[in-house]
């Protein structure tokens, strides 16, 4: 529309983070420019605008500049019209943010050192640990509803997202695998139904692309989890 | 019987807490500037109950509200919930502003708070050698630094970092001050300094203006009851991380 500040969103390609931001930005119709950036060699723009963290995705709209990842989203889901990313119901909106945060803090966490650890008792634990999230993200989805959110992907989906492709990356070039059909049937379908959305599809990177690109990661990622926090790389 | 306190709408309120904890804290202090009744439950964080753990099968921690019957769990979805279903409470404004903008720089800073500040002053009370103590306060004063500035580009001259009265980001961050006059009375470690040529003058400002209100006031325990609970602490479970004793 004539007049409205235009929406930039600095994302990396192959970040899950960005896609994140991405798809809440598609599914509620916003046009937005996508700044990559090259998070070796990361620009003023992004460190002007998350001098904090320093890390991807950043969203830029008129004067606001909003950082981490479900914070945009819910920015986005607010500032824009649009179907809502979240339920109307107070207490069915506290069980997405719940379910949201638990995927950033227990099951990313975990899934991270059980894909990179070198094979030991931590190891064994972090992957005993992301099987018990999993298992518990497992039970969220019924047998009626097509994804977290319901018929429609919310903040919870969109949160889950990485689990959608990245891990079958991340389990294809770690050799290590977590999620099966046996374990996971619920979740698999959820990961078929969420790549094979529309408007997912338009801002998913390449599996090939994502393949080639983490590869090339290996021993950063294993040396990173051999650190005390397994922070993703955005 | 005792009847239940009613929330608004009819649902029986019940909170699972620890007094000191500053999750807690935080949610009792949200509901009490909306004047919602609850019923209080001090929970045993070292032998936790049925409720508590049939309540937050998840996590097993507090805070946990149960409104009428159904348990809402983790601080800042309860804080969100809460402001919601009393939002047309006319005793207490919105903790969160109307605006987009505000609202995700209120969540960016109270998740840095929770994420950065906390995890470090924690650190700093288990810490088990000198360095690494000397470490975790360095990362404590770096983080408050952050938070020193964020108060000038938030608060526009106004006591609170949400303008004239308390908002979200005032209650994640003043729900921690319990836990820094621990800081300075069995560690000496000063986080927020309110002395001439202190590095964090807005904050203490701020912060001396968050413990006089009514709510804090109303919920939030003195320093020797959180004292004690940590010598509880130490002598119990002192290879346990902090943050998973305080919810």
């Amino acid at each position: 529309m004539m007049g409205d500040p235009a929406v930039k969103l600095v994302g990396a390609f192959g970040s899950a983070f960005s896609h994140r931001v991405e798809v809440a930005l598609r599914l509620k119709g916003v046009a937005c420019e996508l700044v990559l950036e090259d998070l070796r060699n990361k620009s003023e723009l992004l460190l002007a605008h998350n001098p904090v963290h320093k890390k991807v995705p950043v969203l830029l709209h008129g004067k606001a500049a909003t950082c981490e990842s479900l914070v945009i989203v819910e920015y986005v889901d607010e500032a824009f019209a649009g179907p809502p990313l979240l339920p109307a119901d107070p207490h069915a909106r506290a069980a997405a943010r719940f379910w949201a945060h638990f995927i950033d803090e227990k099951c990313m966490k975990s899934l991270w050192a059980a894909l990179w650890m070198e094979a030991s008792e931590a190891q064994r634990t972090s992957m005993a640990e992301a099987k018990r999230s999993l298992a518990l993200l497992e039970q969220q989805l019924s047998e009626k509803s097509r994804f977290f959110g319901g018929d429609s992907i919310g903040l919870v989906d969109i949160a889950a997202s990485g689990l959608a492709l990245w891990l079958g990356v991340m389990e294809e070039i770690s050799g290590v695998t977590v999620v099966t059909d046996e374990e996971f049937p619920a979740l698999r379908r959820w990961a078929r139904r969420y790549v094979g959305n529309e408007d997912v599809k338009r801002c998913l990177p390449e599996r090939d692309r994502l393949v080639a690109m983490f590869s090339e990661c290996k021993e950063m990622f294993r040396a990173m989890a051999m650190g005390s926090d397994a922070e993703t790389v955005n | 019987m005792e009847k239940e306190p009613k929330g608004d709408d009819g649902g029986d309120l019940k909170l699972l807490g620890l007094t000191v904890s500053p999750f807690v804290i935080r949610v009792r202090m949200v509901l009490q500037m909306k004047a919602v009744s609850y019923r209080y439950i001090e929970q045993d964080l070292f032998i936790k109950s049925d409720l508590l753990v049939t309540s937050n099968p998840v996590h097993k921690k507090v805070p946990v509200l149960i409104h009428g019957g159904r348990p809402v769990c983790e601080s800042s979805a309860i804080m969100e919930y809460v402001d919601e279903v009393w939002a047309a409470s006319t005793t207490g404004a919105s903790i969160l502003p109307a605006d987009p903008y505000e609202r995700a720089t209120a969540r960016f800073w109270a998740a840095y708070a929770d994420s950065k500040l906390l995890p470090a002053w924690v650190g700093i009370m288990w810490a088990a050698t000198e360095e690494e103590r000397t470490e975790k306060v360095d990362e404590t004063l770096a983080a408050i630094g952050r938070l020193e500035e964020a108060f000038g580009e938030c608060s526009n001259g106004k006591a609170f970092f949400a303008g004239d009265s308390v908002g979200y980001l005032d209650l994640v961050l003043g729900s921690q001050l319990l836990w820094f006059g621990v800081l300075r009375k069995m560690f000496g470690v000063v986080v927020i300094d309110d002395d001439a040529g202190s590095k964090t003058p807005l904050l203490a400002s701020w912060a001396k203006q968050f413990v006089e209100t009514d709510m804090a006031k109303e919920v939030v325990p003195d320093v020797d009851t959180a004292v004690e609970y940590l010598k509880k602490l130490q002598a119990h479970r002192p290879g346990s991380t902090v943050t998973q004793l305080l919810s």
